[in-house]
């Protein structure tokens, strides 16, 4: 591909950046016939939607890369990084060049923004892309009024959502949101009630992503109270009999249990969540009757990897609490194994 | 009843035998192949990717012809000023990457090719007050960067450059109800991050913070029916899994509670006719999945590959060289 036309496209992307400052997201696209391809830049927008033909995804690609970790040219590097980070956004050197750019004021926080988002768009686990706007949001939140804070706590916290919706079980999003509500919640409490309703939402409609109940459980933990962790095991007890064969719903179900008898607890000086030795047997009686008469009540209608979860959830209960359910009312309680039992199969 | 257990099937005519002529030649043809596009978009992780493949191939006892010379002229060129390595010579420094650098070099027994002070420099200068470690001067912190930072310092036998008890506690902060490890405090249970946790603290012989029963368990619930072993709940069984879940456990002395047979029949269902292993059966092979495959099936005790070093990730005859015990518990 000749360098002019390597240029124009790139002008073109960062003009098109700059004037479309809502874009909601990025794609290549392989559509455009030779007709197409002659009467119209491959860089176009549709409704908020930023697509580039793929023809010219390689040649620019190659050229562009090549060029953003040779020149010092300020202009230069801004055009060369759009592009490539939006192709491939795993390149750390590309953001840490726009990190320079923004330290030296060359960039701004919208369009930081802006060029991550769209790349999330199209690769919404992208590690290197969410740390871009954790160190941004490093940079600018402490000089916003609150006002100002709530309102990107806001849209960050929706574009976690979008992305956490896009990509099952997508780490480094939740990782991301944990981080948004550790820093940014202060003076805004209403933030993390609104978060344990969004985080309840998306585990009813999501119950295969763990990740998602992870980040619940860190929500629970903030609020700490009883009747909190009672209703939730209760809630994710209905949720098992509705979605049985779910790993990730038995996860839950685990913090559940432990949460609700006060065994895990904030460790101030380690910041950390530390299972406390339990000191009141009968307490752990009530667990064992409550996890008995449910595990009864599962296995009453359940296939095989339903039934397989069920006697991983026994062996969890007797390695951590010490306690013996007896999940079977006729020949009492299951066999003790090496190994949790793995034959089942999903064609049931 | 349909029930939603996300596995995979491995097909009647899966591969069963160990190809490791196939494996070689795949490797050495890979490192030949500079003019794709892919080897352009994979330039930041070049470094890693020349360490998984010259790993795969001293496994597999066909390092030989090599081209050794070479690829220590391309760690040296990586070397930075502030003593950090980066993937490629244009590249930023940064942890990952100086651990792969120097991972590369002991397997050649060519450390003096590098300046060994400067790395230790380096590394010192990414360790923070809490005991955590930047991945490099931007200030990302990851467990795998624990990992990083003091396996190499193992490597150059300069672990007392760092402060023992802080590095400790930083991991440990990272450690869930589960038993497991995230990358950050309160983040989710990952088998990769387990695997990083678990090696740092083997080096620095502070196992016995792990509650091996519980995490034990976590980590052999990841084996699903088909044999293969998933990451987290609910996620699709993966070749490279073999190596982080399994090595995890082999560190905690709990290798015999999977079921080896079966695993086993999947890392080999995940090799290509042609040469490398993908994440799973028929999908596209590449070094990383190839050297993490094998390593998983050494660590399953298959008698046509070397022994590798559960910790450090090389295969067992570097790290005597090096007189290196990291601690493994028990069975
Ligand atoms: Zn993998």
């Amino acid at each position: 591909m000749d360098a002019d036309l390597c240029q124009r496209i790139l002008s073109d992307l960062e003009s098109i950046l700059r004037k479309n400052p809502l874009l909601e997201s990025f794609d290549v696209i392989s559509s455009a016939d030779d007709q197409e391809r002659a009467n119209r830049s491959p860089v176009y927008v549709i409704e908020n939607h930023l697509g580039l033909d793929s023809w010219c995804l390689v040649p620019v690609y190659v050229a562009a890369h090549d060029e953003l970790l040779r020149t010092q040219d300020a202009q230069k590097l801004l055009q060369l990084s759009n592009f490539v980070l939006l192709i491939n956004p795993e390149l750390e050197a590309g953001w840490n060049c726009r990190k320079k750019l923004f330290l030296q004021k060359k960039c701004s926080f919208q369009q930081e923004l802006q060029l991550s988002h769209l790349a999330l768009s199209r690769k919404p686990k992208t590690a290197e892309a969410f740390f871009h706007r954790k160190w941004v949001l490093s940079q600018e939140m402490e000089n916003y009024t609150l006002e100002r804070r709530q309102a990107v706590l806001h849209s960050e916290l929706q574009l976690c959502e979008t992305m956490a919706g896009k990509y099952f079980s997508n780490y480094h999003a939740w990782d991301y949101r944990r981080h948004l509500l550790k820093e940014y919640v202060e003076g805004a409490p209403l933030i993390v009630e609104s978060e344990l309703q969004r985080s309840k939402d998306f585990l009813q409609s999501h119950v295969s992503d763990y990740s998602g109940m992870s980040y619940r459980q860190y929500v629970l933990l903030r609020v700490n109270s009883r009747p909190l962790f009672e209703s939730e095991l209760t809630f994710v007890s209905d949720l098992i009999h509705t979605f049985p064969g779910h790993e990730a719903l038995w996860s839950h179900r685990r913090f559940c249990v432990l949460a609700n008898i006060g065994l895990l607890k904030w460790a101030e000086k380690r910041q950390r969540l530390i299972l406390k030795e339990n000191k009141d047997p009968k307490r752990l009686e009530n667990v064992r009757e409550i996890e008995q008469s449910f595990l009864r009540k599962t296995l009453r209608d359940s296939g095989n990897w339903q039934t397989a979860l069920c006697e991983r959830h026994v062996r969890w209960a007797s390695a951590t609490l010490h306690i013996d359910i007896a999940p079977l009312q006729a020949n009492g309680s299951t066999d003790e194994q090496e190994r949790p039992i793995i034959e089942a199969n999903d064609s049931d | 009843m349909a029930y939603p257990l996300k596995d995979i099937q491995i097909p009647e005519d899966a591969n069963k035998e160990l190809l490791i002529a196939k494996h070689t030649k795949y490797l050495y043809d890979f490192a030949e192949n500079k003019d794709s596009f892919e080897y352009v978009m994979t330039e930041h992780l070049r470094l890693s990717g020349i360490f998984w493949s010259i790993t795969a191939l001293d496994l597999m006892g066909t390092l030989r012809d090599f081209n050794k010379e070479d690829i220590i002229e391309i760690v040296k060129s990586c070397q930075h000023s502030n003593g950090g390595l980066s993937a490629a010579p244009r590249l930023d420094s940064h942890i990952l990457y100086t651990l792969s650098g120097v991972q590369i070099l002991v397997t050649f027994d060519a450390l003096n090719a590098i300046n060994a002070d400067a790395v230790v420099d380096y590394v010192c200068s990414l360790h923070q007050k809490d005991g955590s470690f930047f991945g490099d001067k931007w200030g990302e912190v990851d467990t795998r960067f624990s990992l990083c930072a003091v396996a190499t310092l193992a490597l150059l036998k300069r672990l007392d450059a760092i402060d023992i008890e802080s590095t400790t506690n930083y991991i440990l902060s990272c450690m869930n109800f589960d038993g497991g490890f995230g990358r950050r405090p309160h983040s989710e249970t990952h088998a990769g991050q387990v695997y990083c946790c678990l090696a740092t603290l083997s080096i620095l012989n502070q196992l016995h913070h792990v509650n091996a029963e519980q995490l034990g368990w976590w980590l052999c619930e990841r084996q699903l029916p088909s044999g293969g072993l998933n990451g987290r709940p609910e996620k699709l069984p993966d070749a490279c899994y073999s190596w982080w879940v399994l090595t995890s456990l082999a560190i905690i002395g709990k290798l015999h509670w999977i079921d080896k047979d079966k695993l086993s029949a999947f890392i080999l269902a995940c090799q290509d006719s042609d040469g490398g292993i993908a994440d799973r059966p028929g999908d596209e092979v590449d070094p990383y999945h190839t050297n993490f495959g094998l390593a998983g099936l050494s660590l399953l005790g298959e008698n046509r590959l070397k022994k590798i070093n559960p910790v450090f990730c090389l295969c067992q005859d570097v790290i005597d060289r090096l007189k290196l015990k990291p601690q493994i518990l028990d069975p």
